[in-house]
């Protein structure tokens, strides 16, 4: 008799896990990619905060982190970044704040330290995330630059 | 308007077809899955945890208390190795049987969800202290799919296992839950299932709560409770397990 759970089990928990972390967050019925319906934040959302942090803490950078939305794996991407010579680890939680909603990284910069891009790109990837892109505050408007 | 009703119809479909899933996770029963120390941890390459946990079973009408110590490292992103030792601490006081795995992971990252596949060889070490001790499981060879987002965790696991008696046994382990945010950290609550079926026609159901709380990045704790709602062939067991992980 309880063999016939398997079926609802398997589908059940494959809906409830489907349903709870793709539900789209827009109304939008037009054709979405499957990124798109798992998105939680936009784009607009994840630059208007960026924004408000890098005004907060101008001797920051930010980058996105396509995936980062548990607070507890994204540890990593302390362990890896707080390590970076160019980390002033006297900041945030070791030099680095972490927000899992907007999957986005706040890296505090030492004074007269240049950012090492690339090597940032490579402790990202370490710790299991797809860095996206930087933004960096300049002239008070904030710069996009990709990291793919 | 139009937009809000959209919202809100969403919002009932994902409630709905939440529902609907813990109904059935809870309705039909389950158990947990075989992923040591905090499944998803540690992610990141040289990571490393290791978890302490106290445990209450009651198993086939006899009360005893254990100890594990579970360990984890991950070289690389896609694969880690995992050690599980259990002491009992009462009665036939000693080792149980040890069991090492080498979960083989594929990440996935999306926005707004990620989630791995795995697939993960076991081995039960046969070195238990006393034969009450001693699992009956030889090797074992699971797969697995997790995914989680800011707010919802699931998955869903299923293995085979090949026992001393020559026996062998399929397991399917579910999970879903919520993450959990606040006090400045975060955490989760799962349901978890876990169904056992051995081929001389033995099955069991077993299925409980699991709390995680992340105190710090290195101190994280969890609670785990499971309830036996069918035992045909295998002994019913009730247990209630408190860990605390250090992570690296």
């Amino acid at each position: 008799m309880y063999l016939k759970c398997i079926p609802c089990l398997a589908i059940g928990l494959a809906l409830t896990a489907t349903a709870c972390a793709t539900a789209p967050t827009s109304s939008s019925t037009e054709a979405m990619t499957k990124e798109e319906r798992a998105a939680k934040v936009t784009d607009e959302q994840r630059i208007k905060n960026v924004t408000e942090e890098l005004n907060a803490n101008p001797q920051s950078v930010a980058f996105f982190a396509k995936g980062m939305c548990c607070q507890s794996c994204a540890i990593g991407v302390r362990v890896h970044v707080a390590s970076m010579d160019f980390v002033d680890q006297t900041r945030f939680n070791r030099g680095v704040k972490l927000n899992a909603l907007t999957q986005v990284v706040m890296v505090a910069v030492k004074g007269g330290e240049k950012v090492q891009t690339q090597a940032l790109k490579v402790a990202v990837q370490r710790a299991g995330y797809d860095p996206v892109e930087m933004y960096q505050l300049i002239d008070g408007e904030v710069e996009r630059q990709s990291l793919q | 308007m139009a937009k809000s009703n959209g919202n809100r119809s969403n919002k009932m479909s994902r409630c709905l077809a939440y529902a609907v899933g813990l109904s059935l996770c809870l309705g039909a029963s389950s158990a947990d899955a075989e992923q040591p120390v905090f499944g998803e941890m540690p992610r990141w390459a040289g990571g490393w945890g290791v978890q302490a946990v106290h445990e209450l079973r009651h198993d086939g009408g006899e009360d005893s208390q254990w100890a594990h110590v579970e360990g984890v490292y991950t070289w690389q992103r896609w694969i880690r190795m995992t050690a599980k030792v259990p002491i009992r601490l009462d009665g036939e006081v000693g080792l149980g049987t040890p069991t090492l795995a080498l979960p083989i992971k594929r990440y996935f990252n999306l926005d707004g969800r990620s989630g791995s596949w795995t697939l993960s060889p076991h081995w039960f070490v046969p070195i238990a202290s006393s034969a009450r001790s001693k699992r009956k499981e030889q090797v074992a060879l699971t797969a697995g799919y997790e995914t989680e987002s800011y707010r919802a965790i699931g998955g869903l696991a299923v293995g085979v296992f090949r026992r001393v008696d020559d026996l062998f046994e399929a397991h399917l382990h579910g999970a879903a839950g919520v993450n959990l945010h606040g006090f400045g950290s975060s955490g989760h609550l799962k349901f978890k299932m876990h169904l056992g079926l051995r081929d001389d026609g033995a099955q069991t159901l077993r299925i409980g709560p699991t709390l995680y709380w992340r105190f710090s990045d290195r101190w994280h704790g969890q609670i785990v409770y499971k309830h036996t709602v069918l035992a045909e062939g295998y002994s019913p067991r009730y247990s209630l397990r408190t860990g605390v992980a250090v992570v690296y």
